[in-house]
């Protein structure tokens, strides 16, 4: 599946003044000014929540006169990248005289660069917004924001004035690119409602989204469309996208999982006691990826080794074991790079308690996860094309028998059912009783999802083989049975969408007239 | 909310778990947007995937024409499968409750201490006034609605 992945992060720095760490205070004010003036977070007004900066200048009784250039200011650093020789930055800014306006300007410089040199002619009382291009240089620069006197600010006594500032931003430009775009592809940016806020065709496979009006972060998403103007990608929904974004439009990497065993047995108990779980991670062009960590996790017994090395084949294993019954879920999982992003895979294996050992001379004999069921009220099996539906009814309410659990019905030894408890009932009163009702492995086909799957002019026998060792074969849960001979007579081309197993290999054995079981051996037959 | 607690206001009738439905990934299918391309939004709930591994449902509902909205309606539709269906059958004293009220249930035998909503209460007056509540843990759509509705008509 393709995905928009950032490469570079236009976000050079960026401050909502919610704190002022990092910045520290400078000023060369007269020293009864530097006294009654001060920069500090201010909780009314702010632009964004719940502060701004606050650079406020006061005239004390005999303070004397403040010369031009005289400054009143934060600073910190921040590092230009290499290669830029201009950057965007953003701020807001407001400012309030009372009573009478003094000669500070608002000023906010990158190194020796000024970008914003609000003055008195600017209206008050209002949040004004700067957005430029300011030239620089690579390496660390001086973050300047406050307020320099531009021209002599007189004494006044008692005179204040009331500089803010908020929501800062320095990023690399007032673009976006993506790139890796096939011809005629289009990248478009929506915000959060679903607004498109801005587009672009691809040029030499680089879409580049003018966002120079744009506020930053935006909070929005991608979609990429293909020549035809089909959407083929939308990226999630993201909080911080800043001019000079980077995103790379392209496959990420993937993971398939596979079993040696779908029913292991609980440590101590018959052969086999442990399944050994194989990861395979390709890249984005489909090879092995080789020497990256998978980490293994289980959310029933244990793995072991709990993390492994993909070797030349892109493969890398750990082994399932537990002591205890019950449904184990075993996640592999690639925790992905800067470029590419985290995936991982989950398979399911079921340890029971023992094998189930039936007893040939009982007309009936149940065994829930490998542990026998000694008392049955009523069992009924109803078997029809479709799905085949068993419910059973205890005479007491096990506590060790849980939904989704693995069960079996043997006639005289004979196994006439297998399949999973899907619904499970207790009832108090009048009696203690539990009733249980599960399909056949059949189920396991109509849970899983085939997202897309092309055959061309093949024969019905051999996509439903394809079918089955694509999708169903690494989880050993439904096993390949019979195939009707007269299937390979009729070749077809199908390309679906969005489907289950079970729907698609319906479709493929109506077309030749054949139905989709699953037997009590868990194999799948289609005839 | 009310709470029912087994043996002193409420016997424990029937609870039933089903797992059918359960989805831990859900692929939505909406309508189309302005530009006239399909909405597609897929959600996932981790914490259901590491219990019942990746179990994928696709839905399709063709009203959701932005992608904002498909996408809470996913997550909507995720919260009710990412768990197993519980429905619980309560016979209790009666007290006043209303389908889509919340109640607290105790009972020691099926281990439960949780909250449900309401789906149908019957009531059964006269001396010692008793009811019979269904409970379950999904949100009770308006189909819910109408379902019980229909069944009570089929009573008459």
């Amino acid at each position: 599946m393709p995905t928009l992945v950032r490469q570079v992060e236009g976000k050079i720095y960026d401050s909502r003044f919610d704190d002022l760490n990092g910045w520290i205070e400078e000023e060369d004010l007269p020293p009864l000014w530097a006294q009654a003036s001060y920069t500090a977070l201010a909780g009314d007004p702010f632009y964004s929540s719940p502060y701004s900066l606050l650079a406020l200048t006061k005239s004390p009784a005999n303070a004397g006169n403040v010369s031009a250039g005289q400054y009143l200011r934060r600073k910190r650093t921040v590092t230009v990248p290499s290669g830029l020789t201009s950057v965007r930055m953003q701020v807001r800014n407001r400012w309030v005289h009372a009573p009478s306006t003094m000669g500070f300007a608002r000023r906010v410089r990158l190194g020796d660069s000024l970008f914003l040199d609000g003055q008195v002619g600017d209206e008050q009382n209002v949040w004004l917004w700067k957005n430029d291009v300011v030239n620089t240089s690579a390496g660390e620069k001086d973050l300047r924001v406050g307020v320099e006197a531009y021209t002599t600010v007189y004494e006044v006594q008692d005179n204040t004035q009331y500089h803010w500032f908020d929501d800062i931003v320095v990023c690399r430009s007032g673009s976006i690119k993506v790139t890796n775009l096939a011809s005629g592809y289009k990248a478009k940016l929506f915000d959060a409602s679903d607004a498109l806020i801005v587009e672009a065709t691809e040029s030499g496979g680089i879409a580049t989204l003018d966002v120079s009006n744009a506020s930053y972060p935006i909070t929005g998403r991608f979609k990429i469309y293909d020549g035809g103007n089909n959407l083929v990608h939308t990226s999630e929904l993201s909080t911080d996208i800043y001019g000079g974004d980077e995103y790379l439009y392209g496959e990420s990497y993937s993971i398939a999982v596979e079993t040696d065993n779908y029913i292991i047995n609980r440590q101590g108990a018959s052969s086999p006691t442990s399944a050994t779980i194989t990861f395979t991670l390709k890249d984005e062009d489909g090879d092995p990826a080789v020497g990256k960590t998978i980490n293994f996790m289980t959310s029933h017994g244990t793995v072991n080794p709990s993390s492994g090395v993909t070797g030349g084949d892109g493969k890398t294993s750990t082994t399932l074991t537990a002591t205890t019954m019950g449904i184990a879920v075993v996640k592999g999982e690639w925790p992905g790079t800067d470029l590419y992003p985290r995936i991982y895979v989950t398979i399911e294996v079921s340890v029971h308690r023992d094998a189930d050992s039936p007893d040939g001379d009982k007309e009936y004999d149940i065994w829930i996860q490998g542990r026998k069921i000694w008392d049955c009220a009523v069992i009924r099996v109803s078997d029809n094309p479709a799905e085949d539906i068993t419910e059973l009814e205890i005479p007491y309410i096990d506590v060790d028998v849980k939904g989704l659990y693995d069960f079996a019905i043997y006639r005289y030894g004979t196994k006439l059912f297998f399949g999973r408890i899907e619904v499970l009932t207790k009832r108090i009163a009048p009696t203690p009783a539990m009733k249980l009702e599960g399909r056949s492995m059949i189920q396991a086909l109509m849970r899983t999802p085939i997202e897309s799957a092309v055959f061309t002019n093949a024969t019905l026998k051999s996509i439903i083989e394809q079918i089955h060792s694509q999708f169903l074969a690494p989880f050993k849960q439904v096993l390949l049975g019979t195939i009707s001979q007269h299937l390979e007579n009729i070749s077809v081309t199908l390309s679906e969408t969005d489907q289950t197993a079970y729907d698609l290999l319906s479709k493929v054995a109506a077309l030749g007239a054949a139905t989709v079981s699953v037997d009590a051996d868990r194999k799948m037959h289609v005839r | 909310m009310a709470t029912f607690k087994e043996g002193e206001n409420c016997h424990v009738m029937e609870y039933t778990t089903d797992y059918r439905d359960l989805a831990t990934v859900l692929k939505l299918r909406g309508g189309e947007n302005e530009s006239g391309a399909q909405i597609v939004v897929i959600v996932s709930d981790e914490d259901a995937i590491k219990t019942y591994g990746k179990r994928m449902k696709v839905a399709s509902e063709p009203q959701w024409t932005t992608l904002v909205l498909c996408q809470l309606r996913a997550l909507q539709l995720l919260a009710n499968y990412s768990k197993p269906a519980i429905s619980i059958s309560l016979d209790a004293r009666a007290e006043v409750l209303h389908v889509g009220d919340s109640a607290q249930v105790l009972s020691s035998n099926m281990e439960l201490d949780d909250s449900f909503t309401v789906q149908s209460v019957v009531y059964e007056y006269g001396p010692g006034g008793r009811m019979t509540v269904e409970l379950t843990n999904r949100a009770v759509t308006l189909s819910d609605i109408l379902a019980t509705i229909e069944r009570q008509l089929e009573r008459r």
